[in-house]
C-alpha cells in the first residue's frame, strides 16, 4: 500500500484578480499511494478543485502556480509534472492522469456528440483506427452504466440528463486506463441508485486495473464508504491528513472535529447542514496566523499571530494546529 | 443536425412572419411621406413654376388626390408587381434599384472580404496575445475605425489617390462585357478582360476599403472577445485535461467561436447591401445609398418606399439565414 505514485510538495496556486491576489492553494503537501482512494474534503471554495487540477497544470488565467512540485512516478522514475514541457505533459493528461470534471454540463463541448468526445480522447493517446475507437467508446459507455450506449454515443450533451453526462465524463476518464483518476464530485448529479453503482464501478476499476483515485467531495458519506486516506482542506491548506478510520474516530483538528460531529447521516451533503459557525474566510486577505481561528472555539493567542506548523502526531497522521505543538513524533 | 422536413416547415412559418414585417416597414415609410408638408405632385411636375394642369395630371396619375389607404394600396400594388415608374426619373424603379444594387453589392462583397481578412486574424492574434501591445493596438484600431467619420476619411482618400496621385477615377462604373457571377472583379477575371479589371479595381477598391476600415477593428474586437470567452470555457480546459493535441483543442475552440462571428459578419453584410450613403455619395458611385439620397431629395415616394422595403427585407432574410446557420452548426437548436 505505502508506495506513493504522486508526491505533491508545498503547492501554491494564486489567482491574480482585479480585487486582489486570491491565495486559493497555499502550501499544500500530500502523497497518493498506489491503488488507494485518496479523499480530499472541505467546504466549498477551500481549494479542492484547484489543488487537484494544479497537479497537471490545468490552471486557467488569471491563475498561476506559484511554487511546489508534483512528482509523479513513471516506470520507477519521478517526474515533476509542474516542470514538464507542455507536449510531454499532454501525453500524461488524459492517459495516465485523468479527470472527472466537477461540472459535466460545461465540461462537454455542446457541439459534439458524447461518443465523438470519447473517441477523441482515445485517439489522442493511441494509434487506433477510428472505427475501432468508436466501438471502444460504446463499450466504455456500457461500462459506466449508460443504457443503450449505441444510441447515447450519438447524442449531443444537451440531449443527455445531468447524471448521464456525468457518466460520459467518467467514461472518458477511464477509457485510457489511467494510473491516477481525479474524480471531482463524481456523484453530485446522479441519484442515489446510480451513485451506488458509480461507487461500485470505481471500486471495481481500482481493484481490477490497480489505479489510484483522488476523490474530491463535500460528501462525508462518500468518503466514509470509499476513501482509504483523507485530507481535510480549509481555506487553501490541508489542516489534517490521516487514514479514514483515524479521521472518523480520532479527529484532532478542531475543524475536522466539527465536520465529523455534524454528520448524523453520512449520506447527507456537508453543504446543507454546515455546523461550524462563521463563514469561509476571504482568500485575498486570509486571517493572520491559523486561518481557522475566527471560527475556532479553542483558539489561543498564538493562533492569531502565527500559522501553526504541520505536526506528525503519529505515522501517517499530520495535523496543522497549535494544540498539538510538541506532541509530534 | 436539422432535418429537411423540419427546415421546410420552418421556412414557411418564417415566411409568414415576413408579411407583417414588410407591411409595417412600408406603412411607416409611407405614413412619413404622406404627412410631410409638401406637395409631391407639384414637386414631380417641376416645382414652383409647374403649370397647374400638369400638377393636376400628375396628381391623378399617382392617385395623390385619394385617401391615405387608397394611395398606400396603389403604391404597394405597383411596387410589388414591378410596374411603377419613378415620377422623377421616369424609369422603372425596380430596374433602377437593380442597377444600384449591383454596384452596391460589388462594394459590399469587397468591403466584407477586406473586413474579414483584416478583422479575423487580428482578432485571433489579439486574443492569443491578450493584454499585450498587440491587443492594445487592435483596440486602438477598432476605436479609430468606429470613431472616424466616413465622409472625412473618404475625402482624405479621394484627395490622396485622386487629386494627388491620380490613381483612381471618379466617374462611371466600368463593367465587364458579360455578367456571369454579378461580381465585376470575378467576371472580369473569368472573361480575361484585364484592362477592365484594372478599371474596376481602381474604381471600387477605395470605397470598399473605406467601408472595411470602419468596421474591421470592430470585428477584430468581437472575434477577440468571442475567442477569449470560448478559450476560458470549461470544455476547453477539459479538452486539455483529456490530453487532446493542440489542433484538436483548436477545432473545439474555432467551431464554438464560429456561430457568433459569422452572425456578426452576416448582419454587417446585410447592412452594407442596403447601401453606403456617405461613401457612395463622396465617390459618386450610383449604388443604392447614392440613389436613396437622390430619391429623398426629389421626394420620389415610390423609390423611397421600395428602397426602405428592400433594406428591411435584407435584414429579415439575414436573420433567417443566421437562424438556419445556427441550426446547422449547433445541435441544441431545433428549427
Ligand atoms: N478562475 C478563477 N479566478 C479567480 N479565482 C478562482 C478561480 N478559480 C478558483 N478561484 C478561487 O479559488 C478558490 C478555490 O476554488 P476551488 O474551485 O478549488 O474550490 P472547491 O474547494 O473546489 O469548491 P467547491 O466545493 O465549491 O467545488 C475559490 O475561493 C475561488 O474563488
Ligand atoms: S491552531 Fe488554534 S485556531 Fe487554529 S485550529 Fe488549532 S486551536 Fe484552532
Ligand atoms: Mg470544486
Amino acid at each position: 500500500m505505502s508506495d506513493p505514485i504522486l508526491k505533491v510538495e508545498d503547492l501554491r496556486v494564486y489567482f491574480y484578480t482585479y480585487a486582489g491576489v486570491v491565495k486559493a492553494v497555499d502550501g499544500v503537501s500530500f502523497e497518493v499511494y498506489n491503488k488507494e482512494v485518496f479523499g480530499l474534503i472541505g467546504e466549498t471554495g477551500c481549494g479542492k478543485t484547484v489543488t487537484s487540477r494544479a497537479i497537471t497544470r490545468l490552471i486557467p488565467d488569471p491563475g498561476r502556480i506559484e511554487s511546489g512540485r508534483a512528482l509523479f512516478r513513471i516506470n520507477s522514475r519521478w517526474v515533476d509534472l509542474l516542470k514538464l514541457p507542455e507536449d510531454e505533459l499532454r501525453k500524461i493528461r488524459g492517459s495516465m492522469i485523468t479527470y472527472v470534471f466537477q461540472d459535466p454540463t460545461s465540461a462537454l463541448d455542446p457541439l459534439y456528440t458524447a461518443g465523438y468526445q470519447i473517441v477523441e480522447t482515445i485517439l489522442a493517446h493511441n494509434k487506433t483506427h477510428p472505427r475501432e475507437a468508436w466501438s471502444k467508446a460504446i463499450e466504455t459507455l456500457r461500462r459506466v452504466l449508460i443504457p443503450e450506449p449505441e444510441i447515447r454515443a450519438r447524442s449531443y450533451p444537451h440531449e443527455l440528463s445531468g447524471g448521464m453526462k456525468q457518466r460520459v465524463v467518467a467514461g472518458a476518464s477511464i477509457v485510457n486506463e489511467p494510473r491516477l483518476l481525479v474524480a471531482d464530485e463524481p456523484t453530485t448529479n446522479v441519484d442515489v441508485t446510480i451513485q451506488a453503482q458509480m461507487i461500485e464501478l470505481l471500486s471495481q476499476l481500482k481493484n481490477l486495473k490497480g489505479m489510484s483515485i483522488i476523490l474530491v467531495t463535500h460528501n462525508m458519506g462518500l468518503i466514509a464508504e470509499m476513501a482509504d486516506r483523507v485530507a481535510v482542506m480549509y481555506a487553501g491548506k490541508i489542516v489534517e491528513i490521516a487514514d479514514v478510520n483515524t479521521i472518523f474516530e480520532e479527529p484532532l483538528h478542531p475543524y475536522t472535529q466539527g465536520l465529523i460531529n455534524c454528520v448524523p447521516d453520512p449520506t447527507k451533503e456537508l453543504k446543507e447542514l454546515y455546523p461550524i459557525a462563521g463563514t469561509v474566510p476571504d482568500l485575498i486577505n486570509p486571517p493572520s496566523g491559523c486561518r481557522f481561528w475566527p471560527r475556532c472555539s479553542r483558539a489561543m493567542d498564538i493562533c492569531k499571530r502565527e500559522a501553526p506548523p504541520g505536526i506528525n502526531v503519529s505515522e501517517g497522521h499530520r495535523v496543522e494546529c497549535w494544540l498539538y505543538a510538541g506532541s509530534g513524533l | 443536425m436539422i432535418q429537411l422536413a423540419g427546415l421546410g416547415r420552418y421556412l414557411v412559418r418564417r415566411a409568414i412572419t415576413f408579411i407583417p414585417t414588410i407591411i409595417g416597414i412600408t406603412l411607416l415609410t409611407f405614413t412619413i411621406a404622406f404627412y410631410t408638408p409638401a406637395d409631391p405632385a407639384r414637386a414631380w411636375a417641376g416645382g414652383q413654376k409647374a403649370r397647374p394642369e400638369v400638377v393636376e395630371q400628375v396628381r391623378k396619375m399617382y392617385h395623390l388626390d385619394e385617401p391615405f389607404w387608397t394611395q398606400y394600396y396603389f403604391f404597394m400594388r405597383h411596387i410589388l408587381s414591378g410596374s411603377i415608374y419613378s415620377p422623377v426619373t421616369h424609369n422603372n424603379i425596380i430596374v433602377e434599384w437593380m442597377q444600384g444594387f449591383i454596384v452596391t453589392a460589388n462594394i459590399a462583397v469587397l468591403a466584407t472580404f477586406f473586413t474579414i481578412i483584416l478583422g479575423i486574424p487580428l482578432g485571433i492574434i489579439a486574443a492569443l496575445r491578450k493584454d499585450t501591445a498587440i491587443d492594445n493596438a487592435v483596440r486602438l484600431l477598432a476605436l479609430i475605425g468606429y470613431s472616424t467619420p466616413s465622409f472625412w476619411i473618404a475625402y482624405i482618400f479621394v484627395w490622396i489617390f485622386y487629386d494627388v496621385l491620380r490613381w483612381i477615377t471618379l466617374v462611371g462604373v466600368p463593367i465587364p462585357s458579360r455578367i456571369i457571377t454579378g461580381l465585376f472583379v470575378i467576371d472580369a477575371i473569368i472573361l480575361g478582360e484585364f484592362n477592365i479589371l484594372d478599371a474596376i479595381v481602381s474604381r471600387l477598391l477605395l470605397p470598399s476599403f473605406i467601408l472595411a476600415f470602419i468596421s474591421f477593428g470592430g470585428l477584430a474586437r468581437y472575434v477577440r472577445n468571442t475567442m477569449l470567452d470560448v478559450l476560458s470555457s470549461d470544455y476547453i480546459l477539459y479538452a486539455h485535461a483529456r490530453g487532446l493535441p493542440p489542433f484538436r483543442v483548436w477545432k473545439h475552440a474555432l467551431k464554438n467561436s464560429l456561430i457568433p462571428v459569422v452572425t456578426v459578419i452576416l448582419f454587417m453584410f446585410a447592412g452594407l447591401l442596403s447601401g453606403a450613403i456617405i461613401t457612395e455619395t463622396v465617390f459618386q458611385l450610383p449604388g443604392i445609398g447614392y440613389k436613396y439620397v437622390l430619391a429623398i431629395n426629389n421626394f420620389d415616394i415610390p423609390s423611397i418606399i421600395l428602397y426602405t422595403l428592400m433594406t428591411g427585407l435584407f435584414i429579415v432574410i439575414t436573420s433567417l439565414l443566421v437562424d438556419i446557420l445556427y441550426a446547422i452548426i449547433d445541435p441544441r437548436i431545433r428549427l
